[in-house]
């Protein structure tokens, strides 16, 4: 239960911090990191498809219907939803490769979004605009992701070396 | 096996949901089942954006402050500089305003009525990740801001308002590829059309589309926008930018250029929203000081002669000299006579409104009574029209192309 809360608290947390100070920031190439987009798929690499899909479409509506917006609702939560359920997966069937996960969602979840802009008829999303902002988007993204990776890995790799070495394994050391 | 059976179900309903609300939200794009939803959702985010906001801005200023103190003492100087330049303008412009004055009460017209203006903030942005140029205000309903109010700031047009929650509204900015204004050339009368480029023009350029082909776009001219009806979403007159380059499109029926928008998009802070539109278009009124003037070649050959009575001649800049005045004010009379024939051959065609006829004339007398301000003449004849009768107009100078081009008839 106070998990729950937490991850809401969070949720609404990163929205706020997106729209208010990320969106703001004068970043060079007119993009910006898409927190929102990465707090899917970090949710749903750690606890696969089906928590992954809910916490998408769920994350992806309140990003439809957070102040700013002057798109069709329902938009972002079938993305982010199709995200969060091909990154669980992902992470189920070869849960080494984790990385490589990442940074294809990342790479491909903005032409998605693009995609279903130019199906709804949108004029923002068209092949003149998408190959310009793409690269500094998932550049961006990336930054972030290798960020929270390094920080994540930092913080769980010491408690998980401990309980995996054995005790006496080491050999025994001579100082000279 | 079991568990992906389900997983698939599972997104197969979120997938079906999100597809089922983007359908019901498309079908009713203006009034919206989830019009409470959004509603809701701009004031519970609202709240928490203008905390948000609250928080960081001290540590930008901060980090600004540091950050830009050489380029500060720059401005100062530059400041400085143009208060001096001001000051003096300022006396210049008091006489000005009273001649003005004077004039218009001489002609009983309403003097130019000004714009009503609701400052607000801006406390979020949506860039990128939504391919969207939207920012959040806090103005809402409760001080007046309703939807499709024109924005705008110190600089010139801002962009429209496209949902105004109970204390904090969305603004659609004027570079979202989505959103479209009517624009007009300065000193002229050629309508275009402002179209944003989104985030991959980084905000520092917009498309303007020229509807005449014939007519001359060259770079270094202004743009003002050409307002809608009873103001709304565009109010007339304000600046929209300076157009950059001009595109070359041979055998289209409109003309494009790229305009650099007067507004610095990337660092919007202080807005206003216009909750009252002026009276009367104001014209080229509103625009920052001229720059050098442009070359006499860079007029059209042969302005085009316009049917409507209180249409304003494309007259020169200001500074022009008196003589090349009284050739164009021989020209307006000229122009008369043809509009009188003009309008003895349209009368079936258009209607025409009953109340421009006393005001050309009075406008004639005006002209006799030798008042020499051209550009005050102007903005007193310059009568907000709506867009269809300008584009009705528009149609009709096609008719007396071959007119043009024989210089008279």
């Amino acid at each position: 239960m106070l998990r729950a809360i937490t991850a809401v608290l969070l949720a609404g947390l990163i929205m706020i911090v997106q729209v208010s100070i990320v969106n703001r920031l004068p970043l060079p190439g007119g993009g910006a990191p898409d927190l929102v987009l990465l707090g899917v798929v970090m949710f749903a690499l750690a606890r696969g498809p089906v928590p992954g899909a809910a916490t998408g479409f769920a994350m992806g509506l309140a990003a439809d219907v957070l102040p700013p917006s002057a798109h069709v609702m329902g938009q972002y939560a079938l993305v982010f939803c199709l995200v969060g359920y091909a990154v669980g997966r992902a992470a189920e069937r070869a849960p080494g490769a984790s990385a490589v996960t990442v940074i294809v969602a990342v790479m491909v979840a903005p032409l998605l979004a693009a995609g279903v802009g130019g199906l709804l008829g949108d004029p923002r999303a068209d092949w003149h605009t998408l190959p310009r902002v793409w690269p500094a988007l998932v550049m961006y993204n990336l930054a972030v992701a290798a960020a929270v990776f390094w920080g994540v890995s930092r913080f769980s790799a010491r408690r998980h070396r401990r309980e995996a070495v054995p005790t006496g394994a080491y050999p025994v050391r001579r100082h000279v | 096996m079991r568990d992906t059976r389900r997983a698939r179900l599972i997104l197969g309903l979120l997938l079906a949901a999100a597809l089922v609300l983007i359908t019901v939200d498309h079908r009713q794009r203006d009034d919206s089942l989830f019009e409470p939803v959004r509603s809701l959702a701009s004031s519970l985010f609202g709240v928490a954006e203008r905390a948000g906001t609250s928080v960081v801005r001290p540590m930008g200023d901060l980090v600004d402050t540091y950050a830009s103190a050489a380029e500060y003492k720059r401005q100062i100087a530059a400041m400085r500089a143009e208060n001096s330049r001001l000051r003096r303008e300022v006396t210049a412009r008091t006489l000005d305003r009273q001649r003005s004055e004077q004039l218009t009460r001489m002609l009983g017209l309403s003097g130019m009525g000004g714009y009503r203006v609701v400052a607000a903030q801006v406390i979020a942005r949506r860039g990128v990740p939504g391919f969207e140029e939207a920012v959040e205000i806090d103005a809402g309903s409760g001080d007046g801001v309703r939807p499709d109010m024109t924005v705008l700031n110190g600089d010139g047009l801002v962009g429209r308002v496209a949902h105004a929650g109970p204390g904090t509204s969305t603004v659609v900015l004027l570079t979202d590829p989505a959103s479209t204004a009517g624009a007009r050339m300065e000193g002229g009368n050629q309508v275009g059309v402002v179209t944003g480029l989104g985030p991959a023009a980084e905000s520092r350029l917009i498309r303007f589309r020229l509807l005449d082909s014939a007519a001359t776009l060259a770079a270094g001219r202004r743009i003002v926008s050409f307002g809608s009806e009873n103001g709304v979403p565009y109010a007339p007159g304000l600046p929209v930018g300076v157009i950059e380059r001009v595109e070359p499109t041979p055998g289209e029926l409109t003309r494009v250029a790229y305009a650099r928008p007067f507004v610095d998009f990337a660092g919007l802070d202080v807005v206003g929203v216009v909750v009252k539109a002026p009276r009367r278009d104001p014209r080229d009124a509103m625009l920052p000081p001229a720059p050098p003037p442009p070359k006499k070649q860079a007029r059209a050959p042969a302005p085009p002669p316009a049917p409507s009575p209180s249409a304003p001649p494309p007259s020169p800049s200001p500074s022009a000299p008196t003589r090349e005045e009284r050739r164009d004010d021989r020209r307006d009379e000229r122009r008369q006579e043809r509009r009188e024939e003009e309008r003895g051959e349209r009368r079936g065609e258009q209607r025409e409104d009953p109340g421009e006829r006393p005001r050309r004339e009075q406008d004639g007398e005006g002209r006799r009574s030798g008042a020499h301000a051209p550009p005050a003449r102007r903005e007193l004849r310059a009568v907000h029209r709506p867009a269809r009768e300008k584009r009705d107009r528009h149609d009709a100078r096609d008719g007396h192309g071959r007119d043009r081009a024989g210089g008279r008839t």
